[in-house]
This record gives structure tokens, sequence and C-alpha cells, in this order.
């Protein structure tokens, strides 16, 4: 608990500049997506988030968070995703098509990163020892975002691994009473929702062995079950029950 | 609390039925007997091995039973070969955890082989899991057969649909 | 080529014998223990008055027929394809052979029939994907692990399934799959192990088993006692082999986590 605060710090404190820059590039980023969205733009986004993934994986574990025990497994879960983005990027099969149908879930995505600071604040912590716009849950909710405002021929293991990350941060509340990433599991439902039932749409199969009707209730049953369990490890991490 | 033990562990034992069905594509109408079977078969080892005192391997052996002959009636009901209907719902019962500590105590044997004299622990814990690991998968197996040899010709008709049926 | 096809159209015994071996082989090839793929032969030669003996292989069979009439015969060696287990394709092809045999059909209408049933659509893979990362997690709740590894086994099958998946439709070698499946499953429950659960080792050791393969471990086991023991033996072996795979990708991650596992 301690050590997880103190690398937090020493990370802020080390790279808040880098941090604004990242923020700000990744800002005009999305901006350009969305108002003139060109063959560059999207070919930048995918390298951008190729070194956000690597960011967040050599810069916050291996270098400020080395105290933490088994920081190289997660440096290593970030590491992946960086490959899988590396892939798409070079495979250029994902290209940033918006699909329009849950832009405004996407933009309320795109608020979270700056509303974790903001709970932070409300907790009564101050600068260093705080959660900032660029660390793994908010890359989380960003990716998130992203991915659902174009939602076209998404790499399902890339959504499948960050809702892994969104467990681990349950775990976060859990262990450490860390409620900043109350925000992250409650974006990851609906998220991994709409993301299955986009990929069972754009799948090529014609007609499936239990109709897709049947496909998408199993579907919106699981997202159900999963919702609930969410709501009572997190209220039971606060001892409301 | 006696039966809710037992319902909680057939519940769970029938949702891990059909989940390891579906990965061998079964026809539709053969989930909701799977799941019962495989719900049947567990809890039956599930009370003999607490309130009868057996030990794994033969409980297993009778969970197996059940599930044979029940997937027996089911067949017969639904048309459907026994096997369809049995493997998914062993599968359950396959000692997972056993097979998880073999591997456990092999890799720590290996890390302590030069350390002295802790190694011969990790090579007994190693065997004792292996041998109830082996056992218990060879009982399922065992159960689930023998119904049928004792059904013989009416198991391999299960699939015959009679003509006032069609 | 495409399955179930059967190029030549007429009635003589040549083409009745190479429609059976391909029944045959995709019996085989969809895991159906071999004296029920004997038997539904056997009975589907009949009711085409044939009289049929079939010798099983792990990887071909050879069949011979010979008409009942004429008294002329026939021996086809047939390769057996390497399909995904369908429990469907078992059913559904018995139920075929019983169709037959009560002789309601003729070679044109049976062959039109086998045609439908194989190419029935498989079970959708986002439906295998759920159904059975929710297998896992009861299995993990079995083993007695608490409701937060249950989700952790929950994701991790998620994810493993979803790989093994691509993996096997890109036609990679099924026990690179196996073990690469079992390794990253692994490593994605050790998370569990990480942050010092309760039941992190039931998390860990439950996160592999949707890969354990049931049905040639059980088929194998029914194919020895009914005497095909050769048969019996490869398959054994070959579930063997993969369970040896899973081994191989789970101890990759306790190597990496082992100071943690020490007991």
């Amino acid at each position: 608990m301690e050590i997880f605060w103190k690398t937090i710090s020493n990370y802020n404190v080390s790279t808040w500049k880098i941090q604004v820059l990242i923020v700000l590039i990744a800002a005009v980023l999305t901006f350009r997506l969305y108002r003139r969205p060109s063959p560059f733009i999207k070919k930048a986004m995918m390298f951008f988030m190729v070194l956000l993934n690597l960011w967040v994986a050599v810069v916050y574990y291996f270098v400020y968070c080395s105290e933490r025990p088994y920081y190289y497994i997660f440096a290593a879960f970030w590491i992946v995703m960086a490959l899988i983005w590396c892939y798409e990027l070079i495979r250029g099969r994902y290209k940033f098509e918006r699909s329009y149908k849950y832009d405004k879930i996407s933009y309320l995505l795109y608020a979270v990163p700056f509303i974790y600071p903001l709970v932070s604040l409300g907790r009564g912590m101050h600068f260093p020892m705080m959660t900032s716009p660029v660390m793994p849950c908010t890359v989380v909710v960003f990716s998130l975002g992203v991915l659902m405002s174009f939602s076209k021929k998404i790499n399902l293991f890339l959504v499948l691994l960050l809702f892994h990350w969104a467990l681990l941060g349950i775990s976060k509340i859990y262990l450490y009473r860390i409620s900043e990433d109350i925000l992250l599991t409650i974006c990851t439902v609906p998220a991994i929702f709409l993301y299955i039932r986009e990929y069972i749409d754009s799948g090529v199969v014609v007609d499936s062995k239990p109709g897709v009707k049947a496909i998408n209730l199993l579907l919106l049953g699981t997202c159900g079950i999963i919702g609930v369990v969410f709501t009572y490890i997190i209220l039971k991490s606060f001892n409301i029950f | 609390m006696v039966f809710t033990d037992i319902l909680y562990d057939a519940s769970f034992a029938a949702v891990a039925g059909i989940g390891f069905g579906a990965i061998s594509d079964p026809p539709i109408k053969a989930f909701p007997s799977i799941a019962i079977l495989s719900a049947i078969g567990h809890a039956v080892r599930f009370c003999l091995m607490h309130y009868a005192g057996f030990d794994i391997a033969s409980a297993s052996l009778f969970g197996a039973f059940s599930i044979g002959f029940g997937s027996f009636i089911a067949g017969k009901k639904i048309h459907c070969p026994m096997t369809v209907l049995s493997i998914p719902s062993l599968l359950p019962m396959v000692p997972g955890i056993y097979a998880y500590k073999v591997i456990l105590y092999l890799i720590m044997f290996l890390r302590h082989m030069s350390v002295g004299d802790d190694n011969i622990v990790y090579v007994q814990a190693m065997f004792s899991n292996f041998l109830v690991a082996f056992t218990t998968t060879f009982n399922l197996a065992i159960g689930a057969t023998v119904p049928h040899f004792i059904f013989r010709e009416k198991a391999l008709s299960l699939t015959r649909v009679k003509k006032s049926k069609l | 080529m495409a399955k179930g096809e059967i190029s030549i159209n007429n009635n003589n015994l040549k083409s009745r014998a190479a429609f059976l071996s391909e029944y045959a082989a995709m019996l085989m090839g969809s895991g159906v223990h071999s004296s029920r793929v004997i038997r539904n032969t056997k009975r589907m030669g009949e009711a085409m008055s044939m009289e049929v003996i079939i010798s099983n292989f792990h990887k071909s069979l050879m069949l011979y027929a010979s008409d009942r009439s004429s008294g002329e015969s026939v021996n086809i060696l047939k390769e057996i394809p390497s399909l995904p287990i369908s429990f469907e394709i078992n059913t559904n092809l018995s139920r075929l052979s019983w169709e037959a045999y009560d002789g309601k059909l003729s070679f044109d209408e049976l062959k039109e029939r086998y045609r439908k049933l194989v190419a029935r659509p498989k079970l959708h893979p986002v439906v295998i994907l759920i159904l059975s990362s929710f297998a896992n997690a009861s299995f993990c709740a079995l083993f007695g692990g608490t409701w937060y590894s249950m989700g952790i086994v929950f994701s991790a099958t998620m994810i493993g399934m979803s790989s093994k998946q691509k993996l096997l439709s890109k036609g990679v070698n099924v026990f690179i799959v196996f073990a690469l499946c079992s390794f990253i499953a692994s490593i994605v429950a050790s998370t569990a192990v990480i942050f010092k659960l309760q039941t992190s080792d039931i998390a860990m050791a439950t996160s592999v088993l949707y890969l354990i393969p049931g049905v040639p471990l059980i088929n194998g086991f029914m194919d020895m006692m009914e005497g095909h023991v050769i048969l019996g033996m490869a398959r054994l072996i070959d579930a063997f082999l993969l369970v040896l795979c899973i081994a191989i990708g789970l101890s990759g991650t306790m190597m990496l986590l082992r100071n943690s596992l020490l007991l």
C-alpha cells in the first residue's frame, strides 16, 4: 500500500511534463480522427497507441514501479498490448472506421481519465501522491473509448485483455481501497457488451447454430452477471454489506 | 445446510458441464440433458465423499456410473448417442487440482534437487497426487463405459427414430 | 476439397463404397469411438445391400465392401481428415444410418441428406467462448475457489480460449497452440497470486482446464475396452501429449512465479 503510493508519487514528480505532452498529443489526434480523418492521422494514432502502451510498460512499470513485487508481469501484460497494436498497425486491417452508434458513450469515456485526478483530489490527496491522466487504468479507459467510437473490425483479444485489467482494478479496490478504479470497472461492463455484439455482427457467419437472437441474449445475460458480481464486490469492499 | 451444499455443488457442475460440452459442438437440444447429468454425477460424488466417507477415486467411479446410466435414459428420449451426453458431463469431475499439484511438486523437486533432504518430500507429494489424479481419471472412464457393455445392442440403437415418431 | 463431395454419381458398387468410406472417415474425424463408426457404417452398407468390413487406424481407414447380389467386391483406403470434434455430426450421422436402414431413403437421397447434415453450422465461437468461460469459473467454484478467483478464471479462460480459436483457425500446430494457450491462461490467472488472494492456487490450476482433451481420453478408453486396443492406445497417446503440452505451458508460468508458490 505505501509502496504503491510512493511509486506513483515518484512517477508523477519526475514525468509530469511528459504526461502533459502525452495528453495533448492524445487530444489532438483524437480530435483529428473525428473531424478530419486521413490515412496519415490513422497511422499516427495507431503508432501513438503503441507508444502509449510501451510507455506504461517501460516507463511506468519498469522504471518507476520496480519496487512493487511482480512488476515484470504487469509490464509483460502491457508489452503484449503494445504488440497487439503493433500487429494491427502492420497488418492494416483495423482502420479506425467510425461506427457512429456509440459516440456518446465514448465521449464519456474520454472524460474519465480527467475525472480520475479529480476523484483523488476529492478524497483529500495532494499533487504528487495522486492518480494522474497517464496511468495504466486511465490508458485502459482511453483505449476503450477509442475502440468504442471506431468499433469496426476490432481485435477481440485486445478487448479481453482490457477487460482483464478492469478485473485487476477490482482487486485494487478490494485490497488498497482505491476508489478511483470504480470508474474503470463501471465503464468496462457495457463496453465489453457492445464490443462482443459488434464482433458477432461483424462476423461472416451467415447462419450460426443458435440464432443471432439467442447469442445476443446469452451475451446480455453474461454481462448482467458480470455487472452484478462487480457491484457486489465493490459494495463488499466498502463494507456496505 | 446439507441440502444447500449439494445444490451449490450440483448447480456449478451443471454450468461446467454445459460449457465443456459446448467445446465439442453438441446438438442444441442435448444441452439440458448434459446439464442435468453433470449435476447428478457431481452431486453423487459430493455426497459419497462428504457424507459416506468415500475417497475421491471410488466416489468418482460411482458418479461416472450414474452419468453413464443417466445418459442411456436421456439418450433414449432425445435420440442421442450415449457418449454425446456422458463425455461433457464427466469433465467437471476431472481432478484438476491434483494434476496441478503434480506439476507444482515436480518443479519444486527440480529446484530443490541439490539442497539436501528436502527433495524427497516433494517426490512423495508428487507421486501421491499423481496416483490420485490418474486413478480418478481412470475410474471416470471405466464408470462411464460400463453401461455401454450392460446395455449392448440397446446402447447402439438410441439414435433410431421409430416410424411412428417421424 | 468440399466436405462430403461425391463426384461419381452412378449407382454402382464403387460409388456406394466411396460414399461409405467418406461417411466413416467423417465420423472418425469428428471424434466418434470406433465401435460406433463400424456399427454405423455396416448398418449403412446393409441398407445398400452390401457387406462391409472396416479396419480403422488413427489416420486412415480401410474399407472392404462386397455386393450381396453380384458378389463383386471393392477395397478402399481412405484418409481420415482431422476435423474439430463435433457431437452434432456424431448424432446426426448415426441417425442417418438408422434412417437408411429402416428403408426410407434411396442412395441419391442419402447422399443429399449427408451433404446437408455435414454442412450444418457449428456452434458460434462467441457462444463457445462465453460458455466455456463460465464452465471454467464454476469449475473453480467446485474446487473451493472464492468469487474473486472465479472472476479471474473467467477472464483468463476468455483470453486463453479466444487465442486458441484464433490460432487454430490460422492453422498453427495443435501442440504449440495448447502449450501457448495454457501458458497464456495461467499467466493471466497468475495475477490472483500476485495480489496474494486466497485460493489463488485454485485459480491457477483451473484456468487451464478448458483445454483438457476429454473426448479423445474417454474415446481411447472405450476403444480399448471394446477390443480396438491399438486405436485406443493411439487416441490415449494423442490425448496424453496434449495434456503434456498443457503441463508445459502451466509450468512455464510457475517458473516465472515460483517464489510466491512456495508453500
